[in-house]
């Protein structure tokens, strides 16, 4: 009996063992985690950074945890910056330089296979590895500068412990940095900024709408649209390319994947004679997915010939947004449509039609690691055209023109160092991917801004949507014009994610997007002589939503019985901002969402199309029918939103009810986050709220010798959980509140320091 | 004498978590202290003096090192859980774990011993 008990009491001593050890990929076992010196309680808060030697550098540290690197050389700037983003974001690093490298999965298990197939084919560590190479010949200073800084890593990573839970948590090392990650910033954000593909949805539009309809619902490009620059430039067309598709059998609804389409920026300059001190303004917030840490890292570099202060991403030296000692610039996103999708012919699964003879798809495998699993195979097929997309029983080919080689880090490394318009337009000259909206401003008052891209040659009349797969891709061939204006006579330059210009050529799928925050911010803009920071500050946390004043014209013509007086109250007394503490805001956020669902429902039902059209479309299209038509779809709208809640209901609430959102961390584990309470705006207002916000805020003053620069980041300049600066920075932005910064040559005159690194 | 043997195996199984940062170690060392324990004592209810004995040192070890996993208390408001939850948690897993692993390698010892028939208390 005593055996059989001791027996039992071992069984469950084992099973207990056995499950406190079993690792669940990708992260750590429970007792690895919980036990002290193996887990998170042992891992420092305060960590002693150790520098390495014989460098000609000082970096001081404020109480943000902004870097101020000082050098006599641009290497040694390098190597402090690279010293610098390992120690506050090596993580952040690792995990878009493994993702652009299709080996993901080694880190994470296979949740992230899926990302794997989609990068590992396009090869991108060989393409990095090759453009590296050239760089070496031909830009030997960039090279130099790349190397130093990747140096500068790998000192943090040699003589510090990596104090960052996520290596705890995910049971990972930190792997050493090479040079060539650097440049893999320019498909990563690629992936995320420029890879639309709503191709097949555009098609079914092309098919089947009466061009009538199309140009109203889907309009590719709207007459009363503000262009970025003014509309005469013409672009080139090649008109002996092959046509676009016309009226394709789609046998199924096809529908690709989500896309993201909120993401977006707002940037702007201002000439010195429309503000009150006579000082040019430059202002820019770009709009992503907020998650911990943020993506983009403050830094003040000064060394020889480079002398910036701003934005850097995290594996890359270089400042996307922010100054130097003349000129100040910001981005936007270009949104071009630079994915081109071919529908195929096909026999049997293996042959493709081309030019009237039957091909076999090429094959390629790869290998990947899983973790927890060993290494998996992938196969992929591929055409002339491109890669082979399945969807349902239909087959495509796409080529996403970003894949190719990118020289963008090398345009970015010119352009930082550019001191005058001339200088900056040349250095965007060579841009290639994602295409960005270069906003400038100078201390000599000159304003400009630079659509900077490759933009792929389409066919004369392509309207985005599916390509012929039967006959041979289009060649690649990029449109040469650089698109860029300075100085206009109205005195102001922006840009919000719109066109570049009208000339007919197709930059994206702008037909489906609303542009009222272009409109809110041009007229902003125009109506204004004497704009000061204070007031650019004011402007960028602007949460007024111009839909309602189009909807509210729209009702006027449509008197509402007394169940909506809420909503007759609502037309009459709001005026359309969208304030987290108020009332209207909340209803009003319904009823947009109602006009958007009625948009959908009458696409689908009535259209027969899958592609929802905008509000402003939607609206425009209804002013324009029978008075029946109308009253049908309004009816809907209040009835869709009445269901939400009853007039009572309405009365109780604040807009705060669903404005709110939630920050992730960036290994989007379920409750490492910040929920970020009392924010306002919504998809359409300046100050947005939507799947994306500013996730971070600058305004830089032109004086005649210096720079001022404001600034506020969503979260903070630490990527690790444990730290002070983690997210120190998320109640000034969510508050609006700016911090001044500091850009000296000198390091003695810089405030608030609480930490100095010396490597000589 | 015979306090301060035992005192002296039941405080040596709290040193390997203080030592290795694998836990693959910690491991194997409290389950090996745990099978020398079965070895030179013969004592009642060594699984719940183990599991006393590491709830008070490890109390001690989380309260001073309390401010190094502060952020997991937003974690614990994001899944809206209450605050004490996560020592708790802490605490007992850890008393609970090092308790278990010390008893598998006593009972084990004394198991494998017994069967062999040359186990007599070597009190």
């Amino acid at each position: 009996m005593r055996l059989i008990k001791a027996i039992i009491s071992l069984f469950f001593c084992l099973l207990w063992i056995i499950v406190t050890n079993y690792k669940s990929a990708p992260l750590n076992s429970l007792g690895a985690l919980l036990t002290y010196q193996s887990g998170l309680l042992s891992i420092p808060t305060d960590e002693q950074i150790i520098s390495s030697t014989n460098r000609d550098l000082v970096i001081k540290i404020d109480h943000f945890g902004i870097p101020y690197i000082f050098s006599e050389t641009d290497k040694d700037v390098a190597f402090g910056l690279g010293f610098m983003h390992a120690k506050d974001r090596y993580f952040q690093m690792e995990l878009m330089s493994k993702m652009v490298k299709g080996e993901l999965a080694g880190m994470f298990g296979p949740r992230a296979i899926p990302s794997d197939e989609f990068w590992k084919p396009y090869e991108f560590d060989q393409k990095a590895s090759e453009i590296l190479v050239e760089y070496e010949k031909n830009a030997p200073q960039l090279y130099a500068y790349l190397v130093n800084y990747s140096e500068g890593v790998n000192a943090y990573l040699e003589n510090n412990t990596l104090n960052d839970p996520l290596y705890t948590l995910f049971d990972a090392n930190p792997q050493i940095w090479k040079p060539e990650y650097c440049l893999m910033v320019t498909w990563y954000m690629s992936k995320n900024l420029a890879y639309y593909d709503l191709h097949s949805e555009r098609q079914e539009l092309l098919d089947q709408l009466p061009s009538e309809v199309l140009n109203i619902l889907y309009p590719m490009s709207p007459n009363d649209i503000k262009t970025i620059l003014p509309s005469k430039i013409i672009a080139e067309t090649n008109a002996t390319l092959p046509q676009p598709l016309e009226k394709v059998k789609l046998g199924s609804k096809i529908k690709s994947k989500e896309q993201n389409t909120d993401i977006g920026s707002n940037n702007w300059a201002i000439n010195s004679q429309k503000t009150k001190n006579g000082t040019t303004l430059v202002a820019n917030d770009p709009h992503l997915f907020i998650t911990l840490p943020n993506s983009f890292y403050e830094a003040n570099l000064m060394g020889d010939k480079i002398q910036v202060y701003g934005y850097t991403i995290p594996g890359v030296p270089l400042i996307v947004s922010g100054h130097n000692t003349t000129i100040a610039w910001g981005i936007t996103n270009g949104e071009w449509d630079l994915t081109d999708r071919y529908l195929l012919e096909t026999k049997a699964d293996s042959v493709y039609l081309l030019d009237g003879k039957w091909i076999p798809f090429e094959e390629d495998e790869y290998t990947i690691e899983v973790k927890g699993k060993g290494t998996e195979q992938i196969k992929i097929k591929r055409t002339v055209h491109g890669n082979l997309i399945q969807e349902k029983d239909q087959y495509f080919a796409q080529k996403w023109h970003p894949s190719e080689k990118s020289y963008s880090v090398k345009a970015l490394f010119e352009m930082m160092q550019a001191s005058h318009w001339g200088s900056f337009k040349d250095a965007l000259n060579n841009y290639d991917y994602p295409p960005q909206n270069f906003i400038y401003g100078d201390v000599n008052d000159t304003i400009g801004i630079v659509c900077a891209g490759k933009l792929p040659t389409k066919p004369k009349g392509y309207e985005g949507g599916l390509l012929d797969g039967t006959k041979a891709p289009l060649s690649n061939e990029y449109v040469s014009t650089q698109w860029e204006t300075k100085n206009p006579e109205h005195l102001y330059l922006f840009s919000a994610n719109q066109l570049p210009i009208q000339n007919g050529q197709y930059f994206g799928m702008h037909w489906h997007k609303d542009d009222y925050r272009v409109n809110h911010i041009d007229r902003l803009l125009k109506a204004k002589d004497d704009w000061t920071v204070q007031s650019i500050q004011e402007m960028q946390l602007d949460e007024v939503d111009l839909s309602f004043f189009h909807l509210k014209d729209f009702f006027q013509f449509h008197p509402l019985d007394s169940r909506y007086d809420h909503i007759t109250r609502l037309f009459e007394k709001w005026d359309g901002k969208m304030n987290t503490n108020s009332n209207a805001a909340y209803l009003y956020e319904h009823l947009r969402m109602s006009v958007e669902a009625e948009a959908k429902r009458y696409a689908q039902e009535v259209l027969q199309v899958q592609q929802a059209p905008s509000m402003k479309s939607f609206l425009n299209y209804l002013s324009q029918d029978t008075l029946s038509l109308q009253a049908t779809v309004l009816a809907n709208i209040l009835a869709r939103t009445d269901s939400l809640l009853s007039m009572e209901e309405f009365a109780q609430k604040t807009y705060s009810e669903t404005s709110d959102f939630f920050a992730y961390n960036l290994s989007f584990l379920p409750g490492f986050g910040h929920q970020i309470k009392d924010v306002g705006g919504n998809k359409n207002t300046i100050n947005m709220n939507a799947k994306a916000h500013p996730v971070f805020r600058s305004i830089y003053e032109m004086e005649k010798d210096q720079i001022k620069g404001y600034t506020s980041l969503a979260g903070g300049q630490s990527g690790k959980m444990n730290a002070k600066h983690y997210s120190d920075q998320m109640d000034n932005w969510r508050e609006g509140t700016y911090k001044s910064t500091q850009f000296t040559d000198d390091p003695t005159q810089l405030h608030h320091i609480i930490n100095t690194l010396n490597f000589k | 004498m015979k306090f301060s043997k035992y005192s002296i195996l039941f405080l040596l199984a709290l040193l390997p978590q203080l030592l290795f940062k694998e836990y693959f170690l910690t491991l194997i060392s409290t389950i090996i202290i745990g099978a020398i324990a079965g070895w030179f004592i013969n004592e009642k209810r060594v699984f719940l003096k183990m599991l006393l004995v590491q709830f008070i040192f490890f109390s001690i070890l989380f309260i001073v090192k309390r401010s190094s996993i502060f952020y997991l208390d937003q974690v614990m408001d994001n899944l809206e859980l209450p605050y004490f939850l996560m020592p708790l948690f802490f605490i007992v897993f850890n008393s609970l774990n090092i308790a278990i692993l010390f008893y598998f390698g006593y009972k084990l010892c004394k198991l494998i011993f017994r069967r062999m028939g040359t186990l007599e208390p070597q009190v």
